[in-house]
């Protein structure tokens, strides 16, 4: 069986079988994973077309609790210290992956419209870090739409970070901010959750300098 | 040692990192949207999800939902463990196996705890097992170029911890960057020979930053050789996953009836634990660095097919083709020792009860070392040895069990021909220690005994090769 170079290496890492993976004489655990190696990668080329991929590792399902295994990868585009990752499950021979890649995409667009209504309304933003709890699967490619995500109708777990300036704050009222905030975007049908930081000056520091914390769900 | 944790602060750290799914993605400590929300934060969040979390359910290796949720009641009223800020949280991108890590920032003490998470899959024992051969391992090597890339310039206090593979990480780490000021290793296991004897002299300047963290019977601590003061703890024991459960990161935890958590510490290892972690240091030590990437491979397998819990399958890792010559190594290698010291089959006999297998391969095994001649010369004819073992009334269990693992013959007909070959008291069982590798010539100067004999080798060759052109110039 022809193995690339780093293939081989990602099996090597989860496979006591070393010899027979230099050989590509490889034993049926080993070339299940392979198989399904490759079916997450042809899976993140498919529903990334704009972006290249390489595995780097993977944790297996086996000896774990876990019905899915976590494979790690990394794109040249993007650069980033820590790896991403995909799930894959075994279902009838076929694996059926999900991956949290698509937040690349949609990131930058949501921050910009958040800070940008949370600005309009008065709010002393500093920053806005946008993440999300979900991996999607292939139904939700390059072409997802952030308004879908924002508005839930995506359920991608939306979770905003926002940071705020404290000094800019009229008074030290911030379960009144809290509410100012919850308010300003549900009225946008905005979905998620929201963690505030509200920092002492607008240069703090975003761990040393919090005067408060706190989330709120929407 | 200077940090501002508690060691049951450092205990629960280490059961959060293994925090996944509690009651939806929300509840998965190491996930990359946690970052900037502080411990109190993720467990408020898991708490308000509860009812989502099912109390039987395994959510990570050993620890069930009702365990997880008993955890995150004992953290709530903990407040300088709640306002600790998840920085950072890193899914490794280099190598194969994967692996997860975070920055934490103790803000009252402007303390930063790098913790590392123990892989939890069965690809955890390869990296685990090529310790014994690999000097650093990958994962080794991964593990300090992330915490290399870490901005620590702004702390006072540098701390990393880690539980299993992750305790192993942060003792390298500490090892090898003497930024750490503290380290608390978890189950960790500890560094081959060849190790100890390369870093020596760094060892020796950091090991007192290093505290070893094991319950009584932990399995995982006691691999190579340890490094930095140790200190076990009573395990509770639940009884649910028998031996296995003992390498759980809660297994230490008790919880009073106000659901407060205490650890409680152990007068020292068990005993069963300390003969086993003698008999494998020799065992290893008796194998020659060219074979021992096999032994590892086949130790690795035979661990992790022991603790699925499966006879079959851990026969199969005995007796399977890769793995046969080293396997065959290890069982006369314990024969041996066995003889030697007899009290070492009790233990490995009362640890595979526990963990539910059937101990008649130790039967089989008996057999061997009472006759081990004979077996040599009849083994080939399995039919033959059954003969015998029915004659000497040996139980139906064990011929029952013989006649199911046929492959097993040609496993112990090795395994009789290695034992008269082998000396089980050549090779000492203690751990190796640094002050035993290194020559100290002052305060500020070390030397490890291995950098020295390459120096003294270099010596001697430049020295011959002198007097050697020196002759032939005056030759001529």
């Amino acid at each position: 069986m022809d193995i690339t170079a780093s293939e081989k290496k990602v099996l090597n890492g989860i496979s006591f079988n070393t010899e027979e993976i230099e050989s590509g004489n490889l034993r049926e655990s080993d070339a299940t994973l392979l198989n399904e190696m490759r079916a997450v990668e042809n899976y993140l080329i498919e529903k990334y077309p704009s972006f290249t991929f390489e595995i780097t590792g993977c944790e297996p399902k086996s000896g774990t609790t876990r019905t899915y295994s976590e494979w790690y990868f990394k794109s040249k585009e993007i650069n980033r210290e820590s790896a991403f990752i995909a799930m894959s499950e075994e279902n009838d021979k076929y694996f059926t992956v999900r991956d949290a890649f698509f937040g690349q995409i949609i990131r930058e667009p949501i921050k910009n419209y958040l800070e940008e209504l949370l600005t309009k309304a008065n709010l002393p933003v500093i920053t806005i870090e946008v993440s999300f709890w979900e991996y999607l699967g292939e139904e939700y490619g390059e072409e997802i739409s952030a308004e879908k995500v924002l508005t839930g109708e995506i359920d991608a777990g939306n979770d905003f970070k926002i940071f705020l300036d404290g000094s800019k704050l009229p008074d030290e009222d911030y379960q009144a901010v809290m509410e100012k905030i919850k308010t300003c975007l549900q009225t946008n049908k905005i979905s998620g959750e929201v963690y505030l930081v509200i920092l002492s000056s607008c240069d703090g520091d975003f761990a040393r300098d919090r005067v408060f914390s706190d989330s709120i769900l929407l | 040692m200077n940090s501002c944790l508690s060691i049951e602060e450092i205990v629960l750290i280490n059961c959060l990192l293994y925090c996944e799914n509690l009651g939806g993605p929300r509840g998965t400590f190491l996930s990359i949207s946690q970052e900037s929300r502080t411990i109190g934060n993720f467990v408020d969040g898991v708490l308000h999800y509860a009812t989502k979390i099912e109390n039987d359910k395994e959510y990570s290796t050993g620890v069930t939902g009702a365990e997880y949720k008993q955890l995150m009641w004992a953290i709530r009223p903990m407040e300088h463990l709640k306002n600790i800020i998840i920085m950072q949280v890193h899914y490794e991108s280099e190598g194969a196996g994967g692996g997860r890590s975070a920055l934490l920032f103790d803000p009252s003490a402007n303390e930063a705890i790098v913790a590392f998470k123990g892989t939890q899959s069965d690809a955890e024992w390869i990296d685990n097992v090529s310790g014994l051969y690999r000097v650093p391992t990958e994962f080794q090597d991964n593990a300090l170029n992330w915490f290399k890339s870490l901005d620590l310039e702004s702390y006072d206090t540098i701390t990393v911890t880690g539980h299993s593979k992750g305790g192993n990480k942060a003792k390298f780490i500490t090892i090898m960057d003497d930024r750490v000021d503290n380290c608390f290793s978890f189950d960790g296991q500890g560094f081959s020979d060849e190790f100890i004897r390369k870093y020596s002299p760094l060892i020796l300047k950091n090991q007192d930053k290093i505290l070893n963290i094991s319950a009584e019977s932990d399995f995982v601590n006691i691999l190579l050789n340890d490094v930095g003061k140790k200190q076990f703890y009573l395990g509770t024991n639940y009884g649910r996953l028998g031996f296995a459960e003992n390498h759980c990161p809660n297994a230490i935890a008790f919880y009073d009836d106000i659901g407060e958590m205490t650890i409680h510490e152990a007068p020292g290892q068990d005993k069963k634990m300390s003969a086993l972690d003698k008999m494998l240091n020799s065992f290893i030590r008796s194998i020659r660095m060219s074979t021992k990437e096999k032994v590892a491979n086949m130790l690795g397998s035979v661990i992790v097919n022991a603790s699925s819990g499966d006879t079959d399958k851990l026969v199969y890792s005995f007796s399977d083709s890769t793995n046969s010559d080293s396997a065959a190594k290890l069982i006369a290698y314990t024969l041996r020792y066995k003889v030697e010291k007899p009290k070492m089959i009790d233990s490995v006999r009362e640890i595979l009860q526990q963990n539910g297998f059937s101990t008649n391969m130790l039967g089989a095994i008996n057999f061997v070392t009472n006759y081990d001649l004979l077996m040599e010369l009849i083994g080939k004819k399995p039919e033959a040895v059954i003969s015998i073992l029915k004659m000497r009334h040996a139980s139906d269990n064990l011929i029952q069990f013989l006649r199911k693992h046929m492959e097993l013959f040609d496993l112990l007909v090795s395994v009789s021909r290695k034992m008269r070959r082998i000396n089980p008291l050549k090779y000492s069982g203690d751990d190796l220690k640094a002050e035993d590798t290194t020559i100290i010539i002052n305060s500020q100067f070390m030397i490890s005994r291995r950098t020295l004999s390459f120096l003294v080798f270099g010596a001697i060759v430049i020295t011959l090769t002198c007097i050697f052109i020196l002759w032939l110039r005056l030759w001529r």
